[in-house]
């Protein structure tokens, strides 16, 4: 298991562990259609290590997260 | 009887736009999480009932102010019924919330919304099919357009429903009735126990003061469980919303690069995204002062100081009224509301940009180009948001600041607001910069707001350092919605909605302030019609004045005119003008002697920064719920306010300006 911070860019990769964030972020990303087990991939990182934001594929959700919380995310490649 | 009708759904869903077609009201309509920032009630055509605009949650467990409002609203308010907006391109997602309204058992509509977007996606939705899973009436609509509103209302039903009931399984079932026993509910209040085990932070503190009982209800399921309630909840609803999907919807053809995703490449380019977003700030007062804004004001102003007063001065003649009435009309309210009035074209001009970015969606990606700075000085990239929409009006943009998860965070955000320059401030920069920087107006104005921004963020900084007792993680997630042309009735609605506030103050608070401020100056010591620098206003201006020396502005009639501006910012136009016995378009040659380029520049750093309007105090009362914390929001510009305008003019004054 990876962290989805380490993901190149535009790599689809299913989330595996969500139980290091926090647990009101955990929340929010759950309730966007983020949750384990769902296929997502970095659409774009920002400048000066500024937020990631995230695509939920097959929701074609997005969102926006820091890159602290993306290093706490357990991804696996498919 | 009236109805009430409770209108709830995600953000970014189209809702407050179904509002403004549902009830013809001027609500406002946002498109970054988080604009709806107060309740809003319209009147349903027909006069059928009230519907209640909600803010947008995407669960009833609420992690911010904001959207405990929307939890607050279903456990203590009286309504009769609910429309549940969904957005079909986004449907899974909002099902999650439709599940838990339904759990409710109360009165339930479904407006199916942007199923155009979805249809363009290749999602088709099958109605039939979904009224007979969900056991609700559902209708496609239109929010942008108005499509199937109508037929939306005229169905509205209130009769009661029996609560869903989705199975989520044997242990957790029996917590629910156990739940239900000790607190004495009924079986229709199923919902409360469900949200408590799905850890509503709402009903949890109602639930545990009441009844302590429950937490080890709880703790036994969880053992039983092996995990967290919350997570055996959501993964039950997830499981019952992506069985609704496989049978409801339809989805055919890949996916393809969207506008939504071009616009982005350029707009959040890693490089491009920073300037860009100050390009579009500078664009947007560069056309709302020099293209739009100025010429139209100018066209206001020509015909008030020309035709109107010359226009009431001859009437008031003719009448053969006594002189006090005539200069009280003429040299007070004329001067005074008229003065302050011309300023509407640039401000209404502000405002609908100011929507047109926020209905967009831009918004959102601003939050995310300014997340690495606002984190610089503790605060978060959702902070920015209130500070943009702070350079319409301070008011709104406190209350926007609820939508910031982090106490903390929030409370800083309100706290360095009134440094954000608002649309009030602006005809005193306008007759300033017009006076002393004729050829750089634009240039001068932005740095005006961009000083106000810097001092923010050092305010800020230093006020989570000392607010930062114990340093918890801030919370940072935005959704990105996809971008959206605006609606041009929903803009106009917008603009009108956020500027008439503004033109209602100067019938009321302006009105009032000039009468009482000419008055000042009509009178004095010795009785009535007294040369100006013989008034009252003259004597306590005088006072303040031998304060302001060193800045560089020591006249009495700059000290009257920014004591009246705590009133309302722009009244302090008003007094200028009322004092100097001019127009807004003679105040300039006024002003002139009296100011140099310098102490110009120092008096609008003082007028940006000094205090709070009245208004925006009583807003921080309570938006922060203490009246000592009050009372540092509001003062501290005052000492930060005197700092900077003195080194701006003892350092210009080094550097040989004048």
């Amino acid at each position: 298991m990876s962290s989805l911070l380490a993901m190149p860019l535009h790599q689809p990769v299913l989330i595996s562990d969500l139980t290091r964030i926090d647990d009101r972020l955990r929340r929010r990303m759950i309730a966007l259609g983020f949750y384990e087990g769902c296929s997502v991939r970095i659409k774009r990182r920002a400048i000066f290590s500024g937020p990631l934001t995230i695509e939920q594929i097959e929701h074609q959700q997005m969102i926006a997260i820091r890159r602290c919380d993306a290093e706490q995310i357990g991804v696996i490649v498919p | 009887m009236t109805q009430r009708i409770a209108l709830i759904g995600n953000p970014n869903t189209g809702k407050t736009s179904l509002f403004n077609r549902l009830t013809g009201s001027f609500a406002h309509v946002g498109n970054w999480a988080g604009v709806t920032i107060e309740q809003k009630i319209g009147q349903l055509h027909g006069n059928i009932g009230q519907l209640i605009d909600l803010p947008g949650v995407y669960d009833l467990d609420p992690l911010s102010a904001d959207e405990a409002i929307v939890s607050r609203f279903l456990l203590q308010e009286p309504f009769d019924g609910m429309f549940n907006i969904i957005d079909a391109s986004q449907f899974e997602r909002n099902l999650q919330l439709t599940l838990q309204l339904l759990e409710m058992g109360r009165p339930l509509q479904i407006g199916l919304n942007m199923v155009d977007v979805a249809e363009g996606r290749g999602i088709h939705i099958n109605l039939e099919r979904l009224k007979e899973r969900l056991d609700v009436d559902v209708f496609p609509i239109t929010a942008r357009t108005g499509a199937g509103c109508e037929v939306l209302l005229s169905s509205l039903r209130t009769t009661p429903r029996e609560p869903f009931v989705l199975d989520y399984g044997e242990e957790t079932e029996q917590a629910i009735q156990q739940i239900l026993e000790a607190t004495g509910l009924g079986e229709r209040d199923r919902w409360v126990a469900i949200q408590y085990l799905a850890g509503n932070r709402v009903i949890s503190e109602q639930l545990e003061s009441s009844t302590p009982t429950v937490n080890e209800i709880r703790k036994a399921l969880e053992v039983k469980l092996g995990r967290f309630a919350h997570a055996h909840i959501t993964e039950r609803r997830r499981d019952w919303t992506k069985d609704v999907r496989h049978h409801v919807v339809d989805q055919q053809g890949a996916q393809q690069a969207t506008v939504t995703d071009r616009i982005d490449a350029v707009v959040t380019h890693p490089i491009w995204g920073l300037p860009i977003f100050f390009t579009v700030l500078y664009a947007l007062f560069h056309i709302t002062f020099n293209w739009i804004g100025a010429p139209l004001s100018d066209l206001l102003d020509g015909f008030l100081s020309g035709p109107v007063t010359s226009g009431t001065s001859s009437l008031l003649q003719l009448l053969g009224t006594s002189s006090f009435i005539q200069a009280l009309l003429i040299d007070g309210v004329i001067a005074g509301v008229g003065g302050v009035l011309v300023f509407v074209p640039q401000i209404f001009v502000l405002f609908f940009f100011i929507s047109f970015l926020e209905d967009s969606g831009y918004m959102a990606r601003v939050a995310i180009v300014m997340d690495r700075f606002m984190q610089l000085v503790g605060l978060n990239g959702k902070s920015f948001i209130p500070m943009i929409i702070g350079f319409g009006c301070n008011v709104p943009g406190i209350m926007a600041a609820r939508t910031v998860e982090e106490e903390r965070e929030r409370l800083v955000t309100i706290f360095i607001s009134p440094f954000m320059s608002c649309s009030a401030r602006l005809p005193i920069y306008a007759v300033f910069a017009a006076s002393f920087f004729a050829s750089n107006q634009a240039l001068v104005v932005l740095s005006l707001y961009m000083l106000g921004i810097v001092l923010a963020l050092i305010a800020a900084k230093i006020f989570t350092s000392v607010l930062a007792a114990e340093d918890r993680n801030s919370l940072f997630i935005v959704e990105q919605p996809p971008y959206r042309v605006p609606q041009g009735l929903t803009l106009w609605r917008s603009t009108w909605q956020k500027a008439k506030g503004f033109v209602r103050k100067a019938g009321t608070f302006i009105f009032g302030g000039s009468v009482f401020i000419w008055l000042l100056a009509y009178s004095g010591p010795a009785g009535m019609d007294v040369p100006m620098n013989e008034s009252f206003l003259a004597m306590v201006g005088g006072v303040v004045a031998t304060l302001l020396v060193p800045l560089g502005f020591g006249t009495w009639q700059a000290g009257a005119s920014l004591i009246t501006g705590f009133l309302a910012k722009e009244v302090v136009v008003s007094t200028m003008a009322i004092i100097y016995a001019v127009s807004e378009s003679d105040l300039s040659a006024s002003l002139l002697p009296v100011f140099t380029p310098l102490s110009a520049y120092s008096f609008m750093a003082f007028v940006l920064l000094y205090v709070p309007c009245l208004a925006t105090v009583a807003v921080i009362r309570r938006e922060v719920g203490s009246a000592k914390l009050t009372w540092v929001a509001s003062l501290y510009g005052l000492g930060v306010a005197y700092v900077v305008s003195l080194m701006i003019y003892q350092i210009g004054r080094l550097f040989g300006l004048s």
